[in-house]
């Protein structure tokens, strides 16, 4: 950026001057520390603009802070990043309508006699029209659950099928890419039987905006909080306020990944064969979030698994026992990520888990 | 210098607060493990609220305390009275933090460590001859975390010292410049009132964190990253306001001339960024906002 301002314009701000009284090292240390409240900070930031020792002073400080861990700064180019599809959001809804509009009239899904829900599956191609079968919804479950979805859920539930079919149009998904795998309308009653639906990143920028769009609403509102998809290809799914109604997966290049309401994680190579994983372990599991070949699950008592290889060998991670139960994974990357507890703490690491610094 | 301090007479009210916020935290607060009983900690309290706006506001008071760092300010409060225990607090926890601060803004060992040194003895209070030992931990009010706090001071004894020594080393050079009888060299621009008076009032216009923006960049020479960190944005955002800022002053200030009378030529000329008038104008003297001698410490009130 240019450095040059008009030797007017650097006079006249050269030739305000803040007087004698200084802000004392408390209120100049609240401010570096953004604690200082709204009114106060503002005559502080009158005087800094006044004051060239202040500002000196100030900067001096704040630079030498620790600086932010690794994996924080990546989360927060990462937020940045996020931030600036955020303008993008406006357009969501016009386009969800449009896939949703495209979806009905090309290609009805809701015949009578079959289950409400398409599903396009991870690596197979959509049938074709009118044929397209269920993969791993079972139909008895499926038509209890029916009760549960009013009209605008039925309308809602064709959007990760108008979503899936956007994917297969572009190609198959890298390898590398993490997936987010969102299946919620399972009924309440009963073990969690979730039927994952594949959305891609590739699909859009703002693929995890309409990854939560294309979530099928349950008949009573729940308070499902996406937390997680920062980055290249993380993500976790946490439990909102309904845990029975709610499934927190994810998948990967080595399949697909779930928690089940009941707090078990489950693995399935393909969809709908699901396998218990970590069963010796007597945590219940809240989270599971898939970066690549790294799967981290977490759950109670501060308990947090790492696999490197897939989910073939687990290694249970150093967080303290009190460290609360874990409800949000976050990853940028295979090395840096951030945990977070339900008493609201954060941990974070910059080696893929070695070591964990409570932030 | 002095620090601003608001202080008044706590009133009765103000006074309850402050006990019962003193016996509800006197637990969490640890200072029963430095010998500070709960009455005395609500003095301490009591000493932190007075130097404050909201020392006559319930509620302003209320939340005040609830704002400050309790347990940290117990600490420095213990130190300061000379609790050995708390000592061995203080010293396990900010010790190394308060050596890599100094040297993270001295930038070079030995002065890194002078600095810290000098810090510790201010803060352990060493007394001068036949004066009463203070210590500096008593003006910490736990507004900040004391281990900001302890960079803060750092800076700026570290302020106080480079400007001192700044001076001495720019004599010296100029001493061995052979230019000791060197005349000052007048400033022939002749610069126009209006211009002088449409920046001014346009500058006086701006909100204080644009003017402190304007400041740090174009007069202190901060980079975006420095500014974007202490102000917790990104670096884009610190840039693009940066843009607007200029944008919109030069375009008031051209305005304002041109009300005043100037032609838009003269404007224009005016606002240049370089002018060749200026080459003979020693630009870092006449920007120097510093105030002479030390600016800090100087009349510091107690905490």
């Amino acid at each position: 950026m240019n450095r040059q301002l008009p030797k007017p314009i650097k006079e006249a701000l050269a030739r305000q001057a803040a007087g004698d009284v200084h802000p004392s090292a408390d209120a100049l240390t609240a401010f570096v520390e953004h604690s200082l409240p709204q009114r106060e900070s503002q005559r502080v930031t009158e005087h800094l603009a006044q004051c060239a020792d202040c500002r000196e002073v100030v900067f001096l400080a704040s630079n030498a802070m620790e600086e932010p861990s690794g994996a924080e700064q990546k989360l927060a180019a990462a937020t940045a990043t996020r931030l600036g599809w955020r303008r993008w959001w406006v357009w969501v809804p016009a386009i969800a309508a449009a896939l949703v509009i495209v979806g009905i009239v090309s290609q009805p899904l809701f015949k009578p006699g079959q289950p409400e829900r398409a599903v396009a599956v991870k690596g197979l191609p959509p049938g074709p029209p009118n044929t397209q079968q269920p993969v791993t919804a079972a139909p008895a479950r499926e038509s209890e659950s029916q009760p549960l979805l009013n009209s605008s859920a039925k309308i809602e539930a064709e959007k990760p099928t108008a979503k899936a079919r956007v994917r297969t149009k572009q190609e198959k998904p890298d390898a590398n890419l993490t997936e987010t795998v969102i299946a919620d309308n399972i009924p309440r009653e009963g073990p969690a039987t979730p039927t994952p639906v594949a959305v891609p990143k590739s699909v859009s920028p703002s693929s995890e905006a309409l990854g939560i769009a294309a979530v099928p609403v349950p008949a009573a509102p729940t308070h499902n909080t996406f937390v997680g998809g920062e980055g290249q290809g993380a993500s976790s799914f946490v439990a909102g306020t309904r845990p029975q109604a709610m499934l927190r997966a994810a998948s990967g290049a080595h399949g697909f990944w779930r928690v089940t309401s009941d707090g078990h994680l489950e693995h399935a190579t393909t969809p709908g064969n699901w396998t218990p994983v970590l069963t010796d372990q007597p945590a219940t599991f809240r989270v599971v979030s898939v970066v690549g070949n790294n799967i981290w699950a977490g759950g109670s008592g501060g308990a947090l698994f790492h696999s490197s290889d897939g989910g073939q060998n687990w290694s249970k991670q150093p967080l303290a026992a009190d460290a609360g139960a874990i409800v949000s994974i976050r990853f940028s990357d295979a090395e840096h990520g951030v945990v977070i507890t339900d008493g609201g703490s954060q941990w974070g690491t910059s080696d893929g888990g070695v070591t964990w610094t409570k932030e | 210098m002095a620090s601003a301090h608001a202080t008044g007479p706590l009133d009765s009210a103000v006074s309850a607060v402050v006990r019962g916020f003193a016996a509800e935290h006197y637990r969490d607060s640890g200072a029963e493990q430095f010998g500070i009983d709960q009455d005395g900690l609500a003095e301490i309290l009591t000493g932190v609220v007075s130097q404050r706006d909201c020392a006559t506001d319930e509620p302003g008071a209320r939340d005040f305390l609830t704002s400050i760092r309790l347990e940290e300010l117990v600490l420095a409060r213990a130190c300061a009275a000379g609790n050995d225990r708390a000592w061995e607090v203080f010293l396990t926890r900010y010790r190394a933090t308060l050596y890599e601060s100094a040297y993270k803004i001295a930038r070079e060992e030995s002065a890194a460590r002078e600095l810290a040194d000098s810090l510790y003895a201010e803060l352990y209070g060493v007394s001068e001859k036949g004066k009463e030992r203070a210590s500096k931990l008593l003006y910490y009010q736990g507004r900040g975390s004391l281990q900001g706090w302890l960079r803060t001071v750092l800076a700026q004894e570290y302020v106080n010292r480079y400007r001192i020594t700044r001076r001495e080393t720019s004599l010296d050079n100029a001493l061995e410049d052979g230019r000791q009888f060197e005349a000052k060299e007048e400033d022939v621009s002749v610069a126009d009132p209006r211009v002088e008076s449409a920046a001014s009032a346009e500058l006086a216009a701006l909100e204080p964190e644009e003017r402190f923006l304007l400041a740090a960049y174009y007069l202190d020479h901060r980079t975006l990253a420095e500014i974007a960190k202490l102000q917790r944005v990104h670096e884009s955002t610190i840039s693009r306001k940066l843009e607007r800022v200029t944008t919109g002053l030069r375009k008031r200030i051209r305005k304002r001339m041109m009300q005043a009378g100037m032609s838009p030529r003269q404007a224009d000329e005016a606002l240049q960024d370089v002018d060749v008038r200026d080459l003979r104008v020693n630009v870092g003297e006449t920007l120097r906002q510093e105030t002479p001698g030390g600016a800090f410490y100087k009349s510091e009130g107690k905490g």
